[in-house]
């Protein structure tokens, strides 16, 4: 005989009491089992969605705001180890419509892209070059045959594979907001395809950049029929069409491509065309000029070459309105429109004296004659230099004629002059008056002037110092048009290999992407889903394990006797103790074992209700069941150790009584010490007064109908339950230990039952009302629909349009020249007012989005036209006015973005690349509370454009106009910028679908919450039986003495149906405060019937246990306990 | 002398836990006892005198055989009528007190009244328990809980407990079984002092030949009769 067999003997005796804590075991094990497997599900769905999403692509190349050669990918490709594929691809959004007008989408990502690409998806065959095309009769990849992925071709919805129209815009040499960029409207190139099929997830079709689990709509041209298009103006010279703008790098037969592989190849075979850099010999000396595809040097590229030799002359020539004489007296024409004019340093030319002064000009013959001026004159420049939202402004300066210059050589045509960087719509005009400068021509353009022009081109009819031209023209894009250097001591090449050298690929704007590592971190979903169904089955992990110990320790306390004479027999209490442990141990295992199998139920109902019931929470993905091996053995441990805990803490007491109170007692062991007790039942009430009157304050100084009242009263209606709890202590107290009055009736009987058991009743009562609480009152969390729109301080910001365009918009939609630049309706939109935003493309950190945001969306606003609107948790917009230490950018953001999206706080950082590579941090200086704002950063425009100078334009609007004309104005908008692929949704929409999000974890958790407050009804019904079976001997006296059965029955309902209502009470109270503000002040949405019938169906529940336990229990006489005396 | 109680071939037999015979604990029990008179039933472990004694208060039911208290058989008696029959009539002393434990001294008294049968009530109730305790010599603890009091008080606050609705007939089932000789004689005292005092019928169940001896009659029960001695 050894310890062990005792164990079995009492695991096999006692197996009744046994499977009950087994089953208790079983429940806790299921609900954690199971909920580690819905966090293993989710991550796997995601880690899928992500591997179709990149293919078999392991990195990324970008080129942030411009394109390169495509010649680069083969380049890469030359230096990476065999089985390497480097595709070049071209990306550019568009809108698609159907030929007979029947259907539209915009905002569709139109992917360039060659056979290589396809190498890369997730399954070869699949796609449209591979071994499937024939069973699908697709045709041959190429020419005008077009692909749309699954989703789009569903959207486009055409009967039969048809033509589609494709509008995408061509992209500019430089960006549209720069001065002399050009047309003031995009130019769109067209594409009639036709639409070959639909390609599946496995044949690429959901490639995306960004780590959003819904895939883009994207369409798929083949590379060369998209280049041919796109690119037609873009090197005239060359006639190359050749240039792309992202490569994708991976392996698709085995391994992976490395990052510093991948970065070495790079930086090995970018050349500084790729950058959009030029170094171009001039005609008229032997000097050469570094130049840019962007007309301006940016600050990088300017600094590296001036670190080159500091003796390089830096020019900046800009086209001015006029050069006007001041000179009423003069006999010359006074004003000569339209000139180019040139700004350089004076120390660095022969033809400008050192000492030449900044207020001081230089006019050639040809302008001399024109004006008639002289030396000393006073002259007047005139031009437009691009303010806020490419609007237009005027500036004017005056200098002093010091000098003439010879008339410049002619120069043919098709070239321009030393001096003039290519200017688009001006380089390449025939004539003056092809000019497409971006500038309304207001002068009259004289024939002198086009002589001039056919001449000379854009030769310079000014020069200025350098000094002046930079406080004059210096934009965001660059100070410089050019930097001359001398051929006498360097060469081309050498400047060219050291200009490379100076510079990295991330200067030049080309960057890459770790595609394969983000998605691996993306699916690290910021909520942990395993995590998240804990914590929202927390009451019925709680109901399970209280069920496995309560009934434990009953069988532990029928066999007090049992222990007290193990003592008695000489083995230690720790001998004694590991017996009833280790029999704990072998009943958990058993109930662990069980609630493993059962775990797969739940898990798969869970998954089931989040792929149907509860998908708000997950915007609609479809989860498979997934199930790892390690959440079985973790979530089995953990059952079996809390369960283990339990019943080590609710046995704990019983070893401290000495063996012979052990013998005699027997399960009446722990009845309360009534005098002990007295004390701490005092100091309950003083509790619960305290707290009682902290419930008053926070009452009387929080407005029902404030902002911040939810959390408010949540508060106190939490305060309130605890002092329920702490009165209900005094209250058990003071019946049974307290009372001076003596028993009156038999009720009083029942109610001084109550305080025997003063932990088994705290703890049901507690749990039952601390559940009741809970469940009902996160209700009151729960966002109502949004009324109104308009309202400037609701979580729409008073806009009640919100909206994204394919391509930018580049100019003011309010101001009179927008609106007729883009043919408005003026007395349509008086009462609208469109408040544009600059887009930096991320990923989406809302909580539509279930990936983790590794690098968030960005938007440019002015925080002048935001002030006032949203409500904020945490500053408000003028915080972006601030200036930050370190050149940190300051951001708004959406609290729950902020919060569980970033993980972040307010003055947290996060740093991005801008658009020369370099990192920069934008620190969280405001936080708005529950808004259409969710899912990205806000910076301050000027900032943005700073950071992101060749991202051009503005491609979200938010949109304020009255609710009445709201369809009308968006239909209206969408229309007149269909080119734009402008697509515009009502911010009340936008704001339910992400509240439902919120609104459906509240769901979940109050569903759940509500499952374990009905196991919790369990636990009281075995409470009550519990309570019975001990006092079947009281029972049995009172019987004897003359009660009859059915009053003891009603008396033993009437005791544990009070506590019940003690338990529901004190929760509703409770619940019923925190929502107040809901019920009362209209803020957040009132709980309505869900509340009542969770309520109503807690009363019955409890209601029928009591019952069925008492029946149980007292279904027949309890004489017989007398008996066996 | 009015006959109070007779047993008419009273039998009380039990199934055999092999189902089949069934274990005979006594047959044929016949027994008079005035109003008034006392009597005590003395026989060896397990030869059926805490059952007889279960018979008579209704705590059980006879297989065959009549229960007559006062001329009313309570073989007849319905569930409820049984527990007035319990409340009103019969004052029950058991071996171990069955005291509630939640309740104080005077309160434990007061339970039988608060079963819903009698009239007292209130102060008048209070009053009479204070008197009960007073009588057994308990007043002084009629606050304390049975925790706080000896064994030997907690008897007698059964007998009070017994009393409180003025039976006419006390059943003291081994009633000193776990009490010392003092403690034994005091609450033997007690109850042949009511027994005399109030002509309450005292039907007493002992090992104890003194205490046989202080009754006014004594029986035997062994080999399942029940015989004077």
């Amino acid at each position: 005989m050894s310890l062990w067999r005792i164990i079995l003997n009492n695991l096999f005796y006692f197996r009744r009491q046994n499977l009950g804590v087994a089953l208790g075991v079983a429940l806790c094990a299921m609900v954690l089992i199971g909920a580690l497997t819905v966090g293993d599900s989710v991550r796997s769905t995601l880690s899928k969605i992500a591997e179709a999403r990149i293919g078999k692509a392991d990195m990324a190349l970008l080129a942030t705001d411009g394109f390169f050669r495509e010649e680069l990918a083969k380049e890469i490709l030359r230096k990476l180890a065999s089985g390497t594929v480097v595709a070049p691809v071209v990306v550019s959004r568009g809108t698609i419509s159907l030929p007979d007008g029947s259907g539209r989408v915009g905002n569709v990502q139109v992917l360039g892209v060659d056979e290589d690409f396809w190498k890369l998806a997730p399954n070869i065959a699949h796609s449209p070059i591979g071994s499937r095309t024939d069973e699908k009769n697709w045709p041959e990849w190429g020419g005008d045959n077009f692909y749309a992925n699954d989703r789009l071709y569903k959207l486009l919805n055409l009967p039969d594979l048809g033509r589609i129209i494709l509008r995408i815009e061509e992209p500019s040499l430089f960006s549209r907001d720069a001065p002399l960029s050009g047309e003031r409207d995009n130019k769109f190139v067209s594409f009639n395809g036709k639409l070959s099929g639909p390609v599946s997830a496995d044949g690429f079709g959901h490639f995306g950049i960004q780590g959003n689990q819904r895939e883009p709509l994207t369409l798929f041209i083949p590379l060369s029929t998209l280049q041919n298009r796109m690119f037609r103006s873009f090197d005239k010279e060359k006639e190359n069409t050749n240039f792309a703008n992202f490569l994708l790098l991976g392996k698709p037969e085995l391994g992976s491509v490395s990052e510093e592989s991948a970065r070495l190849a790079l930086e090995e075979s970018w050349t500084l065309e790729d950058a959009g850099v030029t170094i171009q010999p001039l005609r008229d000396t032997s000097d050469f000029s570094v130049r840019a595809r962007q007309v301006f040097l940016n600050p990088s590229l300017e600094k590296a070459a001036q670190s080159i030799d500091l003796n390089a002359t830096g020019v900046l020539t800009y086209l001015v309105n006029s050069i006007r004489s001041n000179n009423l007296e003069g006999n010359g024409t006074r004003l000569i429109p339209y000139s180019m004019v040139s700004a350089v340093d004076p120390k660095k030319v022969l033809f400008m004296p050192e000492d030449w002064e900044k207020d001081e000009i230089m006019l050639n013959q040809w302008a001399i004659d024109d004006l008639g001026v002289k030396i000393g004159d006073s002259i007047t420049l005139s031009y437009f230099s691009v303010g806020e939202r490419r609007k237009l402004v005027k500036g004017t300066k005056k200098f002093t004629l010091r000098g003439v210059s010879p008339n410049p050589p002619a120069i043919v045509k098709g070239e321009e002059s030393d001096w003039t960087p290519q200017y688009p719509g001006l380089s390449d005009a025939e004539t003056c008056g092809e000019w497409d400068t971006g500038i309304p021509i207001t002068h009259k353009i004289r024939p002198k002037d086009e002589e001039y022009w056919n001449q000379h081109r854009g030769s310079p009819k000014a020069y200025i110092s350098l000094q002046a031209g930079k406080e004059l023209w210096t934009n965001r894009w660059g100070s410089l048009t050019g930097l001359r250097f001398s051929r006498e001591i360097h060469s081309p090449e050498i400047i060219e290999k050291k200009l490379k050298n100076l510079m990295t690929a991330k200067q030049a704007g080309l960057i890459f992407q770790p595609l394969r590592a983000d998605a691996k971190a993306g699916t690290d979903s910021p909520v942990d889903f395993g995590q998240l169904f804990l914590s929202f089955s927390l009451f019925v992990i709680i109901a399970a394990l209280a069920l496995a110990g309560m009934l434990f320790t009953f069988s532990i306390e029928q066999r007090n006797n049992q222990a007290g004479l193990l003592l008695a027999l000489g083995l230690s209490k720790k001998k004694v103790r590991l017996l009833v442990l280790s029999e704990g141990l072998c009943v958990s295992l058993f109930g662990v074992l069980i609630g493993g199998g059962l775990a797969f139920i739940y898990g798969q109902s869970m998954i089931s209700l989040l792929s149907g019931d509860w998908s708000g929470a997950v915007s609609g993905t479809t989860f498979e069941y997934t199930i790892q091996v390690q959440s079985i053995l973790g979530g089995g441990i953990a059952a079996l150790l809390m369960s283990i805990c339990t019943m080590a803490w609710s046995t704990r007491k019983q070893l401290k009584f000495e063996p012979r109170e052990l013998l005699l007692a027997g399960e009446n062991l722990n009845l309360s010490n009534f005098k002990q007790k007295k004390k701490k039942w005092n100091r309950s009430f003083c509790f619960s007064l305290l707290l009682f009157i902290g419930v008053v304050v926070v009452c009387l100084t929080t407005d029902f109908r404030a902002a911040g009242a939810s959390e408010g009263y949540f508060g106190a209606g939490a305060i309130l339950l605890l002092s329920g709890i702490f009165y209900f202590r005094y209250y058990l107290g003071k019946k049974i230990g307290l009372q001076t009055a003596v028993l009156k009736s038999a009720q009083d009987l029942s109610n001084r039952n109550m305080g025997r058991r003063t932990g088994r009743s705290l703890v049901t009562m507690a749990s039952m009302a601390a559940g009741t609480f809970l469940v009902v009152s996160t209700g009151a969390f729960r966002k109502g629909s949004p009324v109104s729109s308009e309202n400037p301080l609701s979580g729409t910001g008073g806009f009640s349009l919100i909206g994204e365009s394919a391509l930018s918009v580049y100019d003011d939609l309010n101001g009179a020249a927008g609106r007729e630049l883009y043919d408005l309706n003026e007395s349509l939109l008086q009462n609208t007012h469109i408040v544009p935003m600059r887009l930096r493309e991320g990923d989406d950190a809302s909580c539509l989005n279930l990936n983790k945001a590794i690098r968030p969306k960005i938007y440019g606003v002015n925080p002048n036209e935001m002030a006032g609107r949203f409500s904020f948790a945490d500053g408000d917009w003028s915080k972006l006015k601030r200036r930050l230490p370190n050149g940190k950018i300051p951001a708004v953001v959406d609290q729950n973005t902020m919060m569980w999206a970033l993980k972040k706080g307010i003055g947290s950082e996060i740093q991005f690349l801008d658009g020369e590579g370099r990192i920069f941090s934008v620190q969280l200086v405001a936080a708005v509370k529950g808004s259409i704002l969710q899912g990205a950063l806000y910076i301050p425009e000027d900032k943005f454009v700073q950071k992101f100078p060749q991202q051009g334009g503005y491609r979200s609007f938010l949109i304020s106009v009255p609710i009445s004309e709201t369809p009308k104005i968006q239909s209206y908008l969408e229309d007149k910028f269909s080119n734009y692929g402008m697509e515009l949704s009502e911010s009340i929409i936008r704001l339910s679908e992400l509240q439902k999000v919120e609104n459906t974890y509240l769901l979940i958790f109050q569903g759940l919450g509500g499952l374990g407050m009905l196991l919790g009804t369990v636990v009281l019904a075995v409470v009550v039986a519990r309570n019975l079976i001990e006092r079947s001997g009281e029972f049995g006296t009172m019987e004897a003495l003359g009660y009859r059965l059915k009053d003891l029955r009603s008396l033993a309902f009437s005791e544990h149906f009070t506590l019940a209502l003690w338990g529901l009470g004190v929760g509703a109270i409770s619940a019923f405060l925190a929502i107040a503000p809901a019920v009362v002040g209209k803020v957040g949405q009132f709980p309505g019937k869900e509340f009542i019938s969770f309520f109503i169906l807690l009363v019955f529940l409890s209601f029928g246990w009591i019952k069925i336990s008492v029946y149980f229990v007292l279904r027949k006489s309890q004489i017989e306990h007398l008996q066996y005396e | 002398m009015e006959l109070f109680l007779k047993l008419t071939d009273l039998s009380k037999s039990y199934p055999s836990p092999e189902g089949e015979e069934r274990v005979n604990v006594f047959s044929e029990v016949n027994l008079e006892m005035s109003k008034g008179s006392s009597a005590a039933i003395v026989g060896p472990s397990g030869s059926g005198k805490s059952t007889l004694l279960n018979l008579i208060g209704s705590l059980d039911k006879p297989t065959s055989g009549e229960v007559y208290v006062n001329g009313q058989s309570t073989g007849e008696f319905t569930a409820d009528e049984s527990s007035e029959f319990r409340n009103q009539s019969i004052g029950f002393i058991f071996q171990s007190h069955h005291l509630l434990p939640q309740c104080t001294v005077i309160e434990n008294v007061m339970v039988p009244a608060l079963a819903g049968f009698g009239n007292l009530t209130g102060k008048e109730l209070h009053q009479s328990a204070t008197e009960l305790l007073e009588k057994v010599g308990l007043s002084h603890r009629m606050n304390h809980r049975p925790a706080e009091i000896s064994g030997g008080e907690k008897q007698r606050v059964a007998v009070a407990r017994a009393l409180i609705n003025q039976p006419d007939l006390l059943l003291a089932d081994e009633p000193t079984g776990a009490l010392d000789k003092a403690n034994s004689k005091k609450l033997i005292d007690l109850l042949v002092d009511l027994n005399q005092a109030l002509a309450l019928t005292l039907l007493i169940v002992t090992h104890s030949p003194e205490i046989a001896k202080q009754m006014k009659a004594t029986y035997l029960m062994d080999e399942a009769k029940l015989a004077e001695i």
